[in-house]
């Protein structure tokens, strides 16, 4: 024949092989956007404050469960306070793997929302800066939802829901927080 | 009689008979991939199954653990990815634990990379990881005058509420190490320990052949190939009997 069907075949296979060798590791690895460190060196302009810790009460956990829809992780959360100002760095499973997100409120509006670390294999776009300036100036109802709404990326809808999840309960423990003091 | 006639009556005749012994795997491939798009409906990541045969058949070996760390009047203990503290499952623990010590009424776990604060009841007080935790690699866990000391690869940490760490410089801390389990935990051990894979798992061997071996999935290919086969076979006749009954 004109054409060499064993070199194609050769071919082929290192061919899918290579591809699926680089294509794993974009597809499933963890990928870190931003440090804490760097995100609280953003929140508070460069000056860190010292680390504080909100107890998970009982009352706290109902309120985290009604926005969670299951039981808060875990029965303390830390955080930073400075000048009116809390960062809080929260997770909350996507399809099957944590994000994890930190926040700065400030009276009671959202004031920063960014990804810091990313685990799934798609729906990584929530990063970016023109989904999560929607978050800007969001404030809790009573209902415990947003009072702005957030546009959904295509293919992406649960990690969106993750990061609204996270988005109220920031909110919920800055005023729980705030209530302590 | 004709060639056409011929050929017709041996598509019909292999079509039946290959469709029927195929049709175990055609069922087994429906009811697993039915089931396999509503995995979470139907909890399969959540349920799992443990039987010794199929274990057996799956090359999945019991590993159990011998050892654990005594915390208090309860045990930890651990394999390369699962935990309990006596019954109760430590979620949240991933990694094979590197110790565990009592600790103000908690129980301090590291494994390689996290620092974890349970109460006894297994519920989790917070877990302290990556640039929370003195350093990122962590080795072992002690207690030195009441406070938890964590093992890193550059040196000992202590703190008083796992939230601050300082250096230290006194190098004979009593690390905390496993000892040998007591009789009475041994059935909580077979009962978490035996291998066991979830429903979700064993369904997608199932789906793709991996379950009948090394070349199970071949063997599944080949299946697929034949319902290929039996579609355009299947297709043929229909088309024939239509034209046929058009005639008339």
């Amino acid at each position: 024949m004109w054409f060499d069907l064993e070199k194609i075949r050769k071919t082929l296979q290192t061919g899918l092989l290579v591809w699926s060798v680089f294509m794993m590791p974009i597809a499933f690895a963890e990928e870190q956007y931003l440090s804490q460190e760097e995100f609280l060196k953003e929140a508070f302009n460069q000056q860190t404050p010292a680390l504080d810790v909100l107890w998970i009460t009982k009352d706290v956990g109902m309120q985290a469960e009604k926005i969670l829809g299951h039981k808060p992780n875990q029965l303390r959360q830390r955080y930073w306070k400075k000048d009116g100002k809390t960062a809080w760095v929260l997770e909350e499973i996507g399809k099957e793997e944590p994000i994890t997100a930190g926040f700065v409120i400030e009276a009671g509006k959202i004031q920063a929302a960014r990804v810091l670390v990313y685990r799934e294999s798609r729906g990584a776009e929530i990063r970016y800066p023109a989904f999560l300036k929607q978050y800007l100036g969001a404030q809790l109802t009573g209902g415990a939802t947003l009072n702005q709404p957030i546009d959904g990326i295509s293919g992406a809808t649960l990690s969106v829901n993750a990061m609204n999840r996270m988005a109220r309960l920031a909110l919920m423990f800055d005023s729980q927080s705030r209530e302590n003091k | 009689m004709s060639y056409l006639t011929k050929a017709i009556r041996w598509v019909r005749h292999w079509h039946a008979r290959i469709g029927f012994f195929a049709s175990l795997f055609f069922i087994s491939m429906v009811v697993s991939g039915v089931a396999l798009n509503h995995t979470k409906t139907l909890g399969l990541a959540e349920n799992t199954v443990s039987a010794p045969w199929l274990m057996q058949w799956m090359g999945l070996r019991a590993d159990l653990p011998t050892e654990g760390y005594k915390v208090g009047e309860q045990y930890v203990i651990s394999s390369s990815d699962k935990a309990v503290l006596d019954s109760h499952i430590l979620h949240h623990v991933r990694n094979e634990v590197l110790g565990a010590v009592s600790w103000n009424g908690l129980v301090a776990i590291v494994d390689k990379n996290t620092l974890y604060l349970f109460d006894s009841s297994a519920n989790l007080i917070d877990h302290i990881g990556g640039e929370n935790l003195p350093k990122p690699s962590l080795k072992g866990i002690g207690l030195l005058n009441q406070q938890v000391v964590l093992k890193t690869e550059n040196g000992a940490y202590q703190t008083d509420d796992a939230l601050h760490w300082k250096k230290l410089s006194i190098k004979n801390i009593a690390w905390c190490e496993k000892s040998a389990l007591p009789k009475s935990l041994y059935q909580i051990v077979e009962a978490n320990f035996s291998p066991s894979i979830s429903l979700e798992k064993m369904l997608l061997d199932l789906h793709s052949g991996r379950i009948f071996g090394r070349y199970g999935p071949l063997l599944m290919d080949l299946v697929a190939f034949i319902l290929f086969l039996l579609s355009i076979s299947g297709v043929w006749m229909y088309l024939r009997v239509m034209r046929h009954s058009h005639k008339k």
